[in-house]
């Protein structure tokens, strides 16, 4: 499963994306290798080796905030 | 509600904890509904969250919408899916609860939804993040997608 298909999942969002950035790259090509670069990653699969990270990390993660215990992170996508 | 409230319970001796990460943004977005062409709205708008630990955040943001005049809110928890370490893309799910002044525009609902933030120039705009979410809400049955940018304004390291 790719990122697209996880936004997919929701309104064709991934789709949406991509069209939007390629036609972006039309208007401005100067951005074109920054561009290609973000499609390029939305193209790369989420990991099987994240996910299971994920999965794994999830329950210890949790318990650690139930014991008031914090280490945050910076996430660009928790600006969405 | 019970829920938001047992999740806040949880949560409030890691709020006052020293190692949360939070960031406050001022944005736009594009807003699209069910696989339209053209978007249905434009919004203008703040976000912010605190990053409880590696892949737990609570996110939240309010909006207002130019072409329907409404205002809107969202909370909720996302969940980070990618290298938590990597400070300038990143994919996170979740679900958050959305409320509106219009309803019948946006309606009141539980949305899971999948997001991604990317820091297109991290040295010389390191502030600056292009973002995309798509979101299903679970009584109205409508899809919606966004796409917009951020700016970030403050928070903590």
């Amino acid at each position: 499963m790719t990122i697209i298909d996880i936004l997919n999942k929701f309104a064709s969002a991934g789709t949406g994306l991509v069209k939007f950035l390629e036609h972006l790259k039309q208007e401005a090509p100067d951005l074109s290798p920054l561009i290609d670069d973000q499609l390029m990653k939305l193209a790369t699969a989420v990991s099987t080796e994240n996910l299971v990270a994920l999965a794994t990390a999830l329950p210890a993660e949790l318990a650690q905030i139930v014991k008031g215990k914090t280490d945050g992170r910076s996430h660009p996508g928790d600006a969405a | 509600m019970r829920f938001v409230l047992l999740l806040l319970l949880l949560l409030l001796p890691a709020v006052a904890g020293a190692d949360v990460v939070s960031a406050f943004y001022g944005g736009a977005n594009g807003i699209w509904y069910d696989d339209q062409a053209e978007p249905a709205d434009f919004e203008a708008g703040g976000s912010g969250s605190l990053s409880l630990q590696p892949h737990i955040s609570l996110v939240g943001s309010g909006w207002y919408g130019f072409s329907h005049s409404y205002f809107r809110a969202a909370a909720g928890v996302r969940v980070t899916a990618t290298d938590v370490d990597d400070s300038n893309f990143s994919v996170g799910i979740g679900i958050q609860y959305h409320a509106s002044t219009e309803p019948t525009i946006r309606p009141e609902e539980w949305c899971p939804d999948a997001s991604i933030g990317w820091k297109p120039w991290p040295t010389d705009q390191p502030k600056l993040i292009v973002i995309a979410q798509g979101a299903y809400g679970l009584t109205s049955n409508q899809a919606q997608a966004m796409a917009g940018l951020r700016y970030l304004w403050g928070g903590s390291k």
